[in-house]
């Protein structure tokens, strides 16, 4: 077993743990008939394998899907590449880039709502859980009146995800689902109407082919779930590093514009979002000279990875000097076939906000005596709440 | 084929069967994943947030397997190869 299991053990900041742990091996049990996979080039490995190490037969602790619910991240090549090519054009770099004006409007009004006295406020529920929701709805197309209920489903769902009983979620799953596949019926009616992404997945072909109705029910939760709790996290994760480490603080706010692409890159890579994700062997296989028999998962640890020093110098070091265009990418997005689609959207979000709150809260920082938790999860990776402080009154849009 | 500078669309090379191969990276579509670099350093580079074809490739020795290897697991479908399957 290795001194930082990703399964049971929740700590702030393992890095020391994670570095003992991969100069032993590449390779670990971390659960009966679950290994992880802990160096950059272990994980590339496995990612560019998706032929053995499948996501279909399981990327979390729920194991396969049903039929119409392989979708994306659950998903093999050519099922995944026919889902995916009918996407990318929908969530291009250059449509994403139309999409930050509207993303720096949201996150201003989100800001000009925040306490004129300098709160402290809760950093996830003022602003980390709300922008994501409501760009990813707007790109959905989801009628306003019906947006804040999705939202409560969106965040059961999320709980749901890495929970090893889903007993208790069940029925309010099926209202979830139900609720989809109504807006999905509706959209496919008047689909020609429409300029977003339910309409695009309901009317989509492509070599003659087109999505079943569960697979773009389940597409819209998934895509309602990743884009929401990830970004949440991101942002966040992004704050405290940030905030914790006042040299490159004092850097960042010599010149925010100038190194907002750096912070938001380092903040992914020092501590991103997500653990890791699972994969299941779909043939007797090997991992390093270890034999693995078919139905084996190993974990991809991003965290190990993200950290490992033959890809990053000085890896537990969260630096703003960091030259990213010669430097690998880090895995916080994945890699491979599976790369995130929301992921220039995500970098855009992150960078408004990164901007944005620093420009527009002075002297923004942690509340006095906060000390955050991590949240219990075995995916996620990132803190219950976030509390910051602020010398209000915050300065207007127009001042920045 | 030489060109004097990484480009998205070099002109259309001959490989080592003589079968005339075509490489292109939508830049509309790369998102720099530096998943095409992994794959095959001698051919691709990512600058500049986008993925380039390099200059000087020898085509005649290019792996057209790996090619296409690369074109189906570019994650934004951004790179085109046209060439024989085999």
């Amino acid at each position: 077993m290795p001194t930082f299991n990703p399964i049971t053990d929740n700590v702030s900041a393992p890095w020391p743990e994670v570095a003992e742990d991969r100069a032993k091996c590449p390779y670990h049990q971390i659960a009966d008939g679950i290994d992880e996979a802990i160096t950059y080039q272990s994980v590339t490995d496995i990612y560019r394998n998706p032929q053995v190490w499948s996501s279909e037969l399981g990327v979390d602790v729920a194991g396969e899907k049903a039929v119409g619910q392989k979708i994306l991240s659950f998903a093999d090549p050519p099922l995944h590449t026919r889902q995916r090519r009918l996407l990318v054009k929908a969530l291009s770099p250059a449509r994403m880039d139309a999409m930050v004006p509207r993303i720096q409007q949201e996150v201003d009004d989100i800001i000009d709502r925040f306490p004129s006295d300098g709160g402290p406020i809760d950093l996830f529920e003022k602003m980390a859980g709300l922008l994501p929701a409501r760009i990813i709805h707007e790109l959905l197309g989801i009628p306003e009146n019906l947006r804040s209920g999705l939202q409560g489903w969106t965040e059961m769902e999320t709980t749901a995800a890495t929970a090893f009983d889903q007993a208790p979620f069940k029925k309010s799953m099926e209202e979830y689902l139900a609720f989809l596949t109504d807006l999905v019926r509706a959209r496919k009616a008047d689909a020609e109407e429409h300029d977003d992404l339910v309409s695009l997945l309901v009317s989509a072909e492509v070599d003659q082919e087109v999505l079943l109705e569960t697979e773009v029910v389940w597409i819209i939760k998934f895509l309602l779930s990743a884009g929401a709790e990830t970004t949440k996290g991101a942002l966040t994760n992004s704050v405290y590093a940030l905030e914790t480490h006042p040299e490159e603080k004092a850097r960042y706010l010599a010149d925010i514009d100038g190194l907002v692409d750096t912070l938001v890159e380092e903040g992914l890579r020092f501590d991103g979002p997500v653990k890791g994700l699972l994969r299941t062997a779909r043939t007797d296989t090997e991992l390093g000279d270890i034999p693995k028999p078919q139905g084996s998962k190993v974990f991809m640890s991003f965290v190990g990875a993200n950290h490992d020093p033959s890809a990053y110098p000085d890896p537990d070091q969260f630096s703003l000097e960091r030259d990213f265009s010669h430097l690998p990418s880090h895995l916080s997005f994945g890699a491979g076939v599976h790369h995130c689609l929301g992921m220039n959207l995500a970098r855009h979000e992150l960078r408004v906000m990164l901007t944005t709150i620093y420009k527009r809260l002075p002297n923004f920082r942690l509340a006095d005596g906060f000390a955050p938790e991590p949240k219990p999860a075995l995916l996620w990776r990132h803190w219950e709440t976030m509390m910051v402080t602020y010398d209000g009154p915050v300065l207007p849009r127009t001042a920045v | 084929m030489v060109t004097s500078e990484p480009t998205a669309t070099p002109p259309l090379a001959t490989d080592g069967g003589g079968n005339e191969i075509a490489v292109h990276v939508d830049h509309g579509m790369c998102s720099g994943t530096r998943n095409c670099e992994r794959y095959y350093p001698d051919i691709f580079v990512v600058n500049r947030d986008k993925a380039w074809i390099k200059s000087g490739i020898e085509w005649a020795s290019a792996d057209v397997a790996l090619l296409k290897e690369v074109e189906s697991a570019c994650p934004w479908a951004a790179i085109e190869v046209e060439a024989p399957a085999d």
